[in-house]
Protein backbone atom coordinates (compact mmCIF):
# COMPACT_ATOMS: atom_id res chain seq x y z
CA UNK A 1 0.00 0.00 0.00
CA UNK A 2 1.45 3.34 -1.02
CA UNK A 3 1.96 6.20 1.40
CA UNK A 4 -0.77 8.16 -0.41
CA UNK A 5 -3.29 5.35 0.04
CA UNK A 6 -2.40 5.06 3.72
CA UNK A 7 -2.77 8.82 4.12
CA UNK A 8 -6.13 8.75 2.31
CA UNK A 9 -7.41 5.93 4.55
CA UNK A 10 -6.22 7.84 7.59
CA UNK A 11 -8.02 11.02 6.48
CA UNK A 12 -11.19 9.04 5.70
CA UNK A 13 -11.15 7.69 9.22
CA UNK A 14 -10.39 11.03 10.81
CA UNK A 15 -11.91 13.60 8.44
CA UNK A 16 -13.71 15.45 11.21
CA UNK A 17 -10.50 15.71 13.18
CA UNK A 18 -8.72 16.87 10.02
CA UNK A 19 -11.21 19.74 9.66
CA UNK A 20 -10.45 20.75 13.25
CA UNK A 21 -6.71 20.75 12.48
CA UNK A 22 -7.42 23.09 9.57
CA UNK A 23 -9.54 25.33 11.84
CA UNK A 24 -6.74 25.30 14.42
CA UNK A 25 -4.23 26.11 11.70
CA UNK A 26 -6.33 29.03 10.45
CA UNK A 27 -6.59 30.44 13.98
CA UNK A 28 -2.82 30.14 14.46
CA UNK A 29 -2.29 31.77 11.04
CA UNK A 30 -4.61 34.69 11.92
CA UNK A 31 -2.83 35.11 15.25
CA UNK A 32 0.73 35.07 13.91
CA UNK A 33 0.47 36.42 10.36
CA UNK A 34 -2.43 38.85 10.78
CA UNK A 35 -1.75 39.73 14.43
CA UNK A 36 -5.44 39.20 15.29
CA UNK A 37 -5.89 38.72 19.05
CA UNK A 38 -2.77 36.47 19.10
CA UNK A 39 -2.88 36.05 22.87
CA UNK A 40 -6.09 34.08 22.55
CA UNK A 41 -6.37 32.83 18.99
CA UNK A 42 -2.97 31.13 19.15
CA UNK A 43 -3.65 29.03 22.28
CA UNK A 44 -7.20 28.27 21.06
CA UNK A 45 -5.85 27.22 17.64
CA UNK A 46 -3.13 25.04 19.12
CA UNK A 47 -5.60 23.54 21.56
CA UNK A 48 -8.00 22.71 18.71
CA UNK A 49 -5.24 20.64 17.08
CA UNK A 50 -4.15 19.12 20.38
CA UNK A 51 -7.54 17.73 21.41
CA UNK A 52 -8.30 16.39 17.93
CA UNK A 53 -5.18 14.33 17.32
CA UNK A 54 -6.08 10.66 16.83
CA UNK A 55 -5.99 8.89 20.17
CA UNK A 56 -5.60 12.16 22.07
CA UNK A 57 -6.61 11.76 25.69
CA UNK A 58 -5.52 15.21 26.79
CA UNK A 59 -9.12 16.39 27.29
CA UNK A 60 -10.33 13.18 28.91
CA UNK A 61 -11.45 13.25 32.56
CA UNK A 62 -8.51 13.82 34.86
CA UNK A 63 -6.14 15.00 32.12
CA UNK A 64 -4.65 18.47 31.81
CA UNK A 65 -7.19 20.17 29.47
CA UNK A 66 -10.08 18.65 31.39
CA UNK A 67 -8.55 19.82 34.69
CA UNK A 68 -7.98 23.34 33.36
CA UNK A 69 -11.50 23.52 31.95
CA UNK A 70 -13.12 22.30 35.15
CA UNK A 71 -11.04 24.48 37.44
CA UNK A 72 -11.02 27.63 35.33
CA UNK A 73 -13.86 27.82 32.82
CA UNK A 74 -16.66 25.73 34.27
CA UNK A 75 -16.57 27.67 37.54
CA UNK A 76 -15.82 30.98 35.69
CA UNK A 77 -12.58 31.52 37.63
CA UNK A 78 -10.42 32.41 34.59
CA UNK A 79 -12.73 34.97 32.91
CA UNK A 80 -13.52 36.70 36.20
CA UNK A 81 -9.90 36.93 37.31
CA UNK A 82 -9.01 38.15 33.82
CA UNK A 83 -11.53 40.92 34.38
CA UNK A 84 -9.47 42.14 37.36
CA UNK A 85 -6.52 42.51 34.99
CA UNK A 86 -8.64 44.23 32.33
CA UNK A 87 -10.05 46.62 34.96
CA UNK A 88 -6.51 47.50 36.01
CA UNK A 89 -5.64 48.27 32.38
CA UNK A 90 -8.54 50.65 31.69
CA UNK A 91 -8.18 54.38 32.13
CA UNK A 92 -11.69 55.80 32.52
CA UNK A 93 -10.28 59.34 32.24
CA UNK A 94 -11.77 60.18 28.80
CA UNK A 95 -15.26 59.14 29.88
CA UNK A 96 -14.99 60.92 33.22
CA UNK A 97 -14.02 64.08 31.34
CA UNK A 98 -17.01 63.74 29.04
CA UNK A 99 -19.56 61.43 30.72
CA UNK A 100 -22.10 61.91 27.90
CA UNK A 101 -19.97 59.48 25.87
CA UNK A 102 -21.42 56.72 28.04
CA UNK A 103 -24.62 56.99 26.01
CA UNK A 104 -22.81 55.57 22.98
CA UNK A 105 -21.62 52.62 25.02
CA UNK A 106 -25.25 51.95 25.92
CA UNK A 107 -26.55 52.33 22.36
CA UNK A 108 -23.92 49.99 20.94
CA UNK A 109 -25.32 47.07 22.94
CA UNK A 110 -28.27 46.99 20.53
CA UNK A 111 -26.66 44.12 18.60
CA UNK A 112 -26.99 41.84 21.64
CA UNK A 113 -30.77 42.20 21.80
CA UNK A 114 -31.23 42.20 18.03
CA UNK A 115 -29.29 38.93 17.81
CA UNK A 116 -31.38 37.51 20.65
CA UNK A 117 -34.47 38.06 18.51
CA UNK A 118 -32.80 36.56 15.43
CA UNK A 119 -31.63 33.48 17.35
CA UNK A 120 -35.14 33.03 18.78
CA UNK A 121 -36.54 33.30 15.27
CA UNK A 122 -34.12 30.57 14.14
CA UNK A 123 -35.51 28.23 16.78
CA UNK A 124 -32.84 28.30 19.48
CA UNK A 125 -34.04 27.74 23.04
CA UNK A 126 -34.22 30.97 25.12
CA UNK A 127 -31.04 30.32 27.14
CA UNK A 128 -29.17 29.29 23.96
CA UNK A 129 -30.39 32.39 22.13
CA UNK A 130 -29.30 34.59 25.05
CA UNK A 131 -25.86 32.97 25.15
CA UNK A 132 -25.40 33.43 21.41
CA UNK A 133 -26.61 37.04 21.62
CA UNK A 134 -24.03 37.93 24.24
CA UNK A 135 -21.34 37.55 21.55
CA UNK A 136 -22.48 41.10 20.76
CA UNK A 137 -20.99 42.21 24.08
CA UNK A 138 -17.70 42.02 22.15
CA UNK A 139 -16.14 40.74 25.31
CA UNK A 140 -14.80 37.19 25.62
CA UNK A 141 -14.97 36.86 29.42
CA UNK A 142 -18.57 38.16 29.50
CA UNK A 143 -19.57 35.63 26.82
CA UNK A 144 -17.97 32.78 28.79
CA UNK A 145 -19.59 33.77 32.09
CA UNK A 146 -23.08 34.33 30.65
CA UNK A 147 -23.08 31.13 28.57
CA UNK A 148 -21.78 29.14 31.52
CA UNK A 149 -24.27 30.58 34.00
CA UNK A 150 -27.07 29.72 31.58
CA UNK A 151 -25.89 26.12 31.56
CA UNK A 152 -24.62 25.99 27.97
CA UNK A 153 -21.11 24.83 28.97
CA UNK A 154 -22.55 21.67 30.57
CA UNK A 155 -25.59 21.01 28.37
CA UNK A 156 -24.17 21.88 24.96
CA UNK A 157 -20.35 22.08 24.92
CA UNK A 158 -20.31 22.38 21.12
CA UNK A 159 -22.47 25.49 21.22
CA UNK A 160 -20.37 26.86 24.09
CA UNK A 161 -17.17 26.38 22.07
CA UNK A 162 -18.72 28.05 19.02
CA UNK A 163 -19.83 31.03 21.13
CA UNK A 164 -16.39 31.53 22.66
CA UNK A 165 -14.55 31.12 19.37
CA UNK A 166 -16.98 33.54 17.65
CA UNK A 167 -16.65 36.10 20.47
CA UNK A 168 -12.86 36.16 20.31
CA UNK A 169 -12.60 35.89 16.52
CA UNK A 170 -14.95 38.80 15.86
CA UNK A 171 -13.14 40.89 18.47
CA UNK A 172 -10.04 40.33 16.40
CA UNK A 173 -11.95 41.10 13.20
CA UNK A 174 -13.38 44.43 14.43
CA UNK A 175 -11.46 46.49 11.84
CA UNK A 176 -12.74 44.27 9.02
CA UNK A 177 -16.33 44.13 10.29
CA UNK A 178 -16.89 47.71 11.47
CA UNK A 179 -15.21 49.70 8.70
CA UNK A 180 -17.59 48.79 5.82
CA UNK A 181 -20.65 49.04 8.08
CA UNK A 182 -19.71 52.54 9.24
CA UNK A 183 -19.05 53.63 5.65
CA UNK A 184 -22.36 52.20 4.52
CA UNK A 185 -24.50 54.02 7.07
CA UNK A 186 -22.73 57.39 7.29
CA UNK A 187 -22.30 60.11 4.69
CA UNK A 188 -18.96 61.72 3.92
CA UNK A 189 -20.29 64.96 5.41
CA UNK A 190 -21.05 63.17 8.67
CA UNK A 191 -17.63 61.52 8.78
CA UNK A 192 -16.04 64.95 8.37
CA UNK A 193 -17.67 66.38 11.51
CA UNK A 194 -14.97 67.62 13.83
CA UNK A 195 -15.33 67.29 17.57
CA UNK A 196 -13.62 69.59 19.98
CA UNK A 197 -11.76 67.98 22.87
CA UNK A 198 -11.12 69.94 26.03
CA UNK A 199 -8.33 68.52 28.14
CA UNK A 200 -9.59 68.44 31.73
CA UNK A 201 -8.01 66.96 34.78
CA UNK A 202 -10.13 64.40 36.58
CA UNK A 203 -9.66 64.49 40.33
CA UNK A 204 -8.31 61.46 42.16
CA UNK A 205 -11.45 61.56 44.28
CA UNK A 206 -13.65 61.03 41.19
CA UNK A 207 -11.38 58.32 39.81
CA UNK A 208 -11.51 56.39 43.08
CA UNK A 209 -15.22 56.79 43.66
CA UNK A 210 -16.19 55.90 40.06
CA UNK A 211 -15.51 52.12 40.23
CA UNK A 212 -17.20 51.87 43.63
CA UNK A 213 -20.29 53.77 42.47
CA UNK A 214 -20.60 51.72 39.25
CA UNK A 215 -20.38 48.47 41.19
CA UNK A 216 -23.09 49.64 43.58
CA UNK A 217 -25.43 50.88 40.83
CA UNK A 218 -25.05 47.78 38.64
CA UNK A 219 -25.32 45.50 41.66
CA UNK A 220 -28.57 47.22 42.57
CA UNK A 221 -30.11 46.98 39.10
CA UNK A 222 -28.72 43.64 37.86
CA UNK A 223 -27.29 41.67 40.81
CA UNK A 224 -26.46 38.71 38.56
CA UNK A 225 -23.89 40.91 36.83
CA UNK A 226 -22.04 41.63 40.08
CA UNK A 227 -19.24 39.07 39.61
CA UNK A 228 -18.42 40.64 36.23
CA UNK A 229 -18.66 44.30 37.18
CA UNK A 230 -17.20 43.65 40.64
CA UNK A 231 -14.02 42.07 39.26
CA UNK A 232 -13.66 44.71 36.53
CA UNK A 233 -14.07 47.58 38.96
CA UNK A 234 -11.92 45.96 41.64
CA UNK A 235 -9.08 45.93 39.11
CA UNK A 236 -9.78 49.57 38.27
CA UNK A 237 -9.82 50.56 41.94
CA UNK A 238 -6.41 48.91 42.42
CA UNK A 239 -5.18 51.05 39.50
CA UNK A 240 -6.68 54.33 40.63
CA UNK A 241 -6.20 54.20 44.40
CA UNK A 242 -2.57 55.22 44.02
CA UNK A 243 -1.27 53.12 46.91
CA UNK A 244 -1.20 49.71 45.20
CA UNK A 245 0.99 50.40 42.21
CA UNK A 246 2.82 47.10 42.30
CA UNK A 247 -0.48 45.17 42.59
CA UNK A 248 -1.87 47.20 39.72
CA UNK A 249 1.15 46.37 37.56
CA UNK A 250 0.91 42.70 38.49
CA UNK A 251 -2.81 42.61 37.63
CA UNK A 252 -2.22 44.36 34.29
CA UNK A 253 0.70 42.21 33.19
CA UNK A 254 1.52 39.01 35.08
CA UNK A 255 -2.00 38.09 36.20
CA UNK A 256 -3.67 38.95 32.89
CA UNK A 257 -1.01 37.12 30.86
CA UNK A 258 -1.05 34.03 33.06
CA UNK A 259 -4.83 33.71 32.94
CA UNK A 260 -4.87 34.37 29.19
CA UNK A 261 -2.50 31.45 28.57
CA UNK A 262 -4.69 29.04 30.55
CA UNK A 263 -7.96 30.49 29.26
CA UNK A 264 -7.03 30.04 25.62
CA UNK A 265 -5.86 26.45 25.91
CA UNK A 266 -8.77 25.47 28.20
CA UNK A 267 -11.32 26.59 25.61
CA UNK A 268 -10.05 23.83 23.32
CA UNK A 269 -11.93 21.42 25.63
CA UNK A 270 -15.09 22.53 23.83
CA UNK A 271 -13.54 22.15 20.39
CA UNK A 272 -13.54 18.40 19.99
CA UNK A 273 -14.67 17.54 16.48
CA UNK A 274 -17.74 15.53 17.42
CA UNK A 275 -19.29 18.38 19.42
CA UNK A 276 -17.89 21.39 17.50
CA UNK A 277 -18.50 20.33 13.89
CA UNK A 278 -22.23 20.89 13.69
CA UNK A 279 -24.46 23.11 11.59
CA UNK A 280 -25.19 25.15 14.71
CA UNK A 281 -21.53 26.26 14.81
CA UNK A 282 -21.92 27.92 11.40
CA UNK A 283 -25.21 29.52 12.49
CA UNK A 284 -23.54 30.82 15.67
CA UNK A 285 -20.69 32.30 13.63
CA UNK A 286 -23.28 34.00 11.38
CA UNK A 287 -25.25 35.32 14.34
CA UNK A 288 -22.04 36.58 15.96
CA UNK A 289 -21.40 38.64 12.85
CA UNK A 290 -24.98 39.95 12.99
CA UNK A 291 -24.40 40.97 16.62
CA UNK A 292 -21.25 42.96 15.82
CA UNK A 293 -22.85 44.61 12.78
CA UNK A 294 -25.95 45.69 14.71
CA UNK A 295 -23.88 46.90 17.66
CA UNK A 296 -22.19 49.22 15.19
CA UNK A 297 -25.49 50.20 13.59
CA UNK A 298 -27.04 50.91 17.00
CA UNK A 299 -24.17 53.16 18.06
CA UNK A 300 -24.00 55.10 14.80
CA UNK A 301 -27.75 55.66 14.52
CA UNK A 302 -27.92 56.80 18.14
CA UNK A 303 -25.25 59.42 17.38
CA UNK A 304 -27.30 60.52 14.35
CA UNK A 305 -30.35 60.76 16.59
CA UNK A 306 -28.43 62.95 19.06
CA UNK A 307 -27.42 65.20 16.15
CA UNK A 308 -31.10 65.97 15.48
CA UNK A 309 -31.15 67.98 18.73
CA UNK A 310 -27.54 68.80 19.62
CA UNK A 311 -26.06 72.23 18.92
CA UNK A 312 -22.56 70.80 18.74
CA UNK A 313 -22.78 67.93 16.27
CA UNK A 314 -21.32 64.55 17.09
CA UNK A 315 -19.38 62.61 14.49
CA UNK A 316 -21.64 59.52 14.14
CA UNK A 317 -18.63 57.25 13.81
CA UNK A 318 -18.07 57.78 17.55
CA UNK A 319 -21.21 55.72 18.15
CA UNK A 320 -19.55 52.72 16.53
CA UNK A 321 -16.75 52.90 19.11
CA UNK A 322 -19.34 52.17 21.80
CA UNK A 323 -18.76 48.43 21.48
CA UNK A 324 -16.61 46.82 24.10
CA UNK A 325 -13.77 45.66 21.82
CA UNK A 326 -11.09 47.84 23.39
CA UNK A 327 -9.05 49.50 21.94
CA UNK A 328 -9.60 48.12 18.41
CA UNK A 329 -12.90 49.88 17.87
CA UNK A 330 -11.61 53.27 19.03
CA UNK A 331 -8.63 52.89 16.70
CA UNK A 332 -10.84 52.08 13.72
CA UNK A 333 -12.94 55.22 14.27
CA UNK A 334 -9.89 57.41 14.84
CA UNK A 335 -8.23 56.13 11.65
CA UNK A 336 -11.40 56.56 9.60
CA UNK A 337 -11.68 60.15 10.84
CA UNK A 338 -8.11 60.86 9.79
CA UNK A 339 -8.66 59.28 6.38
CA UNK A 340 -11.50 61.75 5.69
CA UNK A 341 -9.72 64.78 7.16
CA UNK A 342 -6.14 64.55 8.38
CA UNK A 343 -6.84 67.20 11.03
CA UNK A 344 -9.86 65.43 12.53
CA UNK A 345 -8.64 63.82 15.75
CA UNK A 346 -11.39 61.63 17.18
CA UNK A 347 -9.19 59.43 19.36
CA UNK A 348 -10.12 60.74 22.80
CA UNK A 349 -13.85 60.74 22.03
CA UNK A 350 -13.71 57.25 20.55
CA UNK A 351 -11.64 55.94 23.49
CA UNK A 352 -14.25 57.43 25.84
CA UNK A 353 -17.08 55.69 23.98
CA UNK A 354 -15.04 52.49 23.84
CA UNK A 355 -14.39 52.24 27.60
CA UNK A 356 -18.06 53.08 28.16
CA UNK A 357 -18.80 50.06 25.99
CA UNK A 358 -16.83 47.94 28.46
CA UNK A 359 -19.13 49.02 31.26
CA UNK A 360 -22.31 48.79 29.19
CA UNK A 361 -21.46 45.31 27.90
CA UNK A 362 -21.03 44.05 31.45
CA UNK A 363 -24.35 45.67 32.42
CA UNK A 364 -25.95 43.97 29.40
CA UNK A 365 -24.42 40.64 30.47
CA UNK A 366 -25.85 41.09 33.96
CA UNK A 367 -29.26 41.96 32.54
CA UNK A 368 -29.30 38.94 30.25
CA UNK A 369 -28.42 36.74 33.23
CA UNK A 370 -31.09 38.33 35.41
CA UNK A 371 -33.72 37.91 32.72
CA UNK A 372 -32.83 34.42 31.54
CA UNK A 373 -32.05 32.63 34.78
CA UNK A 374 -35.81 32.29 35.11
CA UNK A 375 -35.68 29.91 32.12
CA UNK A 376 -33.33 27.45 33.84
CA UNK B 1 -32.68 43.65 46.84
CA UNK B 2 -34.31 45.24 43.83
CA UNK B 3 -33.59 43.11 40.80
CA UNK B 4 -34.31 44.16 37.25
CA UNK B 5 -37.10 41.60 37.25
CA UNK B 6 -38.80 43.39 40.14
CA UNK B 7 -38.01 46.80 38.73
CA UNK B 8 -39.71 46.30 35.40
CA UNK B 9 -42.05 43.39 36.02
CA UNK B 10 -45.77 43.56 35.67
CA UNK B 11 -45.77 45.68 32.55
CA UNK B 12 -46.33 44.93 28.90
CA UNK B 13 -42.64 44.16 28.61
CA UNK B 14 -42.84 40.94 30.63
CA UNK B 15 -41.91 37.95 28.44
CA UNK B 16 -43.85 34.70 28.58
CA UNK B 17 -41.43 32.25 30.15
CA UNK B 18 -43.62 29.20 29.56
CA UNK B 19 -44.07 29.86 25.86
CA UNK B 20 -41.16 32.04 24.76
CA UNK B 21 -41.58 33.35 21.23
CA UNK B 22 -40.15 35.99 18.91
CA UNK B 23 -42.41 38.69 20.35
CA UNK B 24 -41.04 37.91 23.85
CA UNK B 25 -37.51 38.47 22.59
CA UNK B 26 -38.64 41.90 21.35
CA UNK B 27 -39.99 42.64 24.82
CA UNK B 28 -36.62 41.67 26.29
CA UNK B 29 -34.92 43.90 23.72
CA UNK B 30 -37.04 46.86 24.82
CA UNK B 31 -36.52 46.12 28.51
CA UNK B 32 -32.80 45.56 28.10
CA UNK B 33 -32.14 48.75 26.13
CA UNK B 34 -34.35 50.82 28.45
CA UNK B 35 -32.54 49.50 31.50
CA UNK B 36 -29.07 50.04 30.01
CA UNK B 37 -29.97 53.64 29.16
CA UNK B 38 -31.45 54.10 32.64
CA UNK B 39 -28.26 52.84 34.31
CA UNK B 40 -26.19 55.01 31.96
CA UNK B 41 -28.25 58.10 32.79
CA UNK B 42 -27.74 57.46 36.53
CA UNK B 43 -23.99 57.04 36.01
CA UNK B 44 -23.74 60.22 33.92
CA UNK B 45 -25.53 62.13 36.63
CA UNK B 46 -23.25 60.75 39.34
CA UNK B 47 -20.08 61.54 37.35
CA UNK B 48 -21.40 65.04 36.62
CA UNK B 49 -21.97 65.65 40.35
CA UNK B 50 -18.59 64.16 41.29
CA UNK B 51 -16.81 66.34 38.73
CA UNK B 52 -18.62 69.46 39.88
CA UNK B 53 -17.85 68.73 43.53
CA UNK B 54 -14.16 68.09 42.76
CA UNK B 55 -13.89 71.27 40.69
CA UNK B 56 -15.48 73.38 43.45
CA UNK B 57 -13.25 71.76 46.04
CA UNK B 58 -10.08 72.42 44.04
CA UNK B 59 -11.16 76.01 43.30
CA UNK B 60 -11.77 76.53 46.99
CA UNK B 61 -8.39 75.05 47.88
CA UNK B 62 -6.51 77.10 45.29
CA UNK B 63 -8.42 80.24 46.39
CA UNK B 64 -7.39 79.68 50.00
CA UNK B 65 -3.82 79.11 48.87
CA UNK B 66 -3.70 82.52 47.13
CA UNK B 67 -5.10 84.30 50.12
CA UNK B 68 -2.49 82.70 52.33
CA UNK B 69 0.13 83.76 49.83
CA UNK B 70 -1.02 87.37 49.90
CA UNK B 71 -1.03 87.40 53.65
Amino acid sequence: MSILETAWQFIQGNWMNAIMWVIGGVLIYLAIKKDMEPTLLLPIGFGAILVNLPGSTIADPGHIIDLLYRSGIENEFFPLVLFIGIGAMIDFGPVLTNPKLMLFGAAAQFGIFFTLSMATLLGFAPTEAASIAIIGAADGPTSIVVANELGIGVNNPGLFGAIVVAAYSYMALVPIVQRPVIKLITTKKERLIRMEYKQQDVSKFTRILFPIVITAVVGFVAPDGLPLIGCLMFGNLIRECGVLNSLSETAQKVLANLITIFLGISISYTMRAESFLQVQTLIVLGLGLVAFVFDTVGGVFFAKFINLFAKKKVNPMIGAAGISAFPMSARVVHKMGLEEDNQNFLLMHSIGANVSGQIASVVAGGLILSLFKAFL
Amino acid sequence: MISIKNLLSGGILTPDIENFQFVDSLKIMARGMLTIFLVTAILILIVFVLNKYSRKKSEKESGTGNENGRE
